[in-house]
């Protein structure tokens, strides 16, 4: 095999470690991406995290249920621990700055953990509420931080009302053009996000993952 | 006057121990479904669609995480009961206005259906065992209940209510929670299949028109409309 071929192979089994859900194949499969000298970095966004994609494609087509998830992205932590040490400096700046929860009222927070996992695998500074957060300690931890985009999860139709008391509420205090607003969640629709004045919405993790990096490029934070 | 009572399994063993004095007719839906609501909804429409000689349907769903927003049913009226999910409709009653699935916060609701039906947690759990042993699919199920504090079993007459109630118990005890135990009530399944549909318990939907979500978040009750009973 060329030097290509052997690093291409190596991409391909970190994305298959990933969806085999095994932990081990994938602390492999990293080692072997830097033996290999596979830029680390490489290795994470086109080896690991198109795994978890394809993990997640699997889920929509329900060949993969939520315990696979779970377990899929124990398997991405395990090869980003290797990985992530080895990434040159220049390429660790961060991105973009996540405030993410669970809205008040509600404590369903497995959704949420992806997507934490996975805007924190590519490289974003994620501040995570946990679950059952009032609007305000959104818009407080926000403003704390400096935050670019603010997060919000439910899983049940009671409480998707907090997505949109959060939204007000950075109105209220006039701060909503200072944050990008983003929600997801089983019951939601792009409609529900647009209806709220939600800046953005996604159907699944990797999606709103995609979505922040899409936001943070179109609108590039002001230093405060 | 016949009634088609579209529900899903979770309820279907309570809802067959009812009796009735007129013709009712029964079909079901997989538990399955509840973990991906633009499925329900396409199960729903696709039964709903379905020419069928009857003068109602009355659904053994609620909003269920907006599964049946927008549904419509061409052939014959919809009633449905005005609740979020089905946690009301074991306990016997609609819940206190504002309060939504998690009456009390953390608090993770079983029944006998529950225990029983696809893509539970019971379920997924003894799936997840099989597929990644037993100590991986401890940890798994443990980070699922991460929000709980206790369970609570709901005591209806499901035919294996015993049995399953000691699954339920077996599996508080697999993750170290506590498991309290409630007594149902069939008062809110009966009106679902015999009436009265008033409107404090149930939205009606003439044919054709879609469900409006928003009639699942009012607090306050509405003026019955035409299709109610007499």
């Amino acid at each position: 095999m060329t030097n290509t071929s052997l690093q291409q192979a190596v991409l391909t089994e970190l994305a298959d470690a990933v969806v085999a859900l095994d932990e081990a194949r994938a602390v492999d499969a990293a080692h072997e991406a830097l033996n290999e000298s596979v830029d680390p970095y490489t290795a994470i966004e086109s080896g690991l995290l198109v795994g978890m994609s394809r993990a997640g494609q699997l889920f929509e087509e329900q060949e993969y249920f939520v315990p696979e998830l779970l377990v899929a992205s124990d398997a991405l932590y395990a090869g980003l621990g290797v990985l992530r040490p080895h990434i040159a400096a220049d390429r660790l700046d961060v991105p973009g700055k996540v405030v993410i929860g669970v809205v008040e009222g509600d404590t369903h927070d497995v959704g949420k953990n992806l997507v934490r996992i996975i805007l924190q695998t590519k490289g974003f500074e994620v501040h995570d509420l946990g679950r059952d957060v009032p609007p305000s300690r959104f818009v407080d931890k926000a403003v704390e931080v400096g935050a670019d985009v603010i997060a919000l999860s439910t899983l049940m139709t009671t409480t998707m009302v907090n997505m949109d008391e959060t939204v007000k509420l950075l109105a209220k205090r006039d701060l909503r053009d200072r944050f990008q607003v983003i929600v997801g969640g089983s019951p939601l629709s792009k409609a529900y996000a647009d209806r709220i004045g939600a800046d953005g919405y996604s159907k699944d993790a990797i999606g709103a993952a995609d979505l922040v990096k899409r936001l943070v490029q179109q609108a590039p934070r002001v230093a405060t | 006057m016949s009634t088609l009572v579209l529900a899903c399994e979770v309820v279907r063993e309570e809802l067959l121990r009812i009796r009735s004095a007129a013709p009712v007719s029964f079909a079901f839906l997989s538990m399955g479904l509840h973990v991906a609501p633009d499925r329900l909804r396409a199960a729903i429409a696709a039964e709903l669609e379905r020419p069928r000689e009857v003068d109602r349907i009355v659904l053994g769903f609620g909003l269920c995480g907006n599964a049946i927003a927008g549904v419509r049913s061409p052939h014959a009226p919809l009633i449905i009961p005005r609740v979020h999910d089905c946690i009301p409709l074991l306990a016997g009653a609609p819940p206190p206005p504002g309060a939504g699935p998690l009456h009390e916060r953390g608090t993770f609701y079983l029944s006998g259906g529950w225990m029983e039906g696809e893509r539970t947690l019971y379920s997924e759990h003894r799936r997840s065992v099989a597929r990644f042993g037993e100590q991986k699919a401890l940890r798994v199920l443990s980070t699922m209940l991460g929000g709980y504090h206790r369970f609570l079993f709901i005591r209806t007459d499901h035919p294996r209510r015993e049995l399953r109630e000691r699954d339920a118990g077996q599996l508080a005890a697999w993750v170290g929670l506590p498991l309290d135990t409630v007594d149902g009530s069939r008062t809110y399944l009966e009106a679902l299949v015999n009436g009265p549909w008033d409107a404090a318990r149930f939205v009606h939907v003439a044919r054709g028109v879609p469900v409006s979500p928003e009639a699942f978040t009012r607090t306050t009750s509405v003026p019955c409309r035409a299709a109610c009973p007499p």
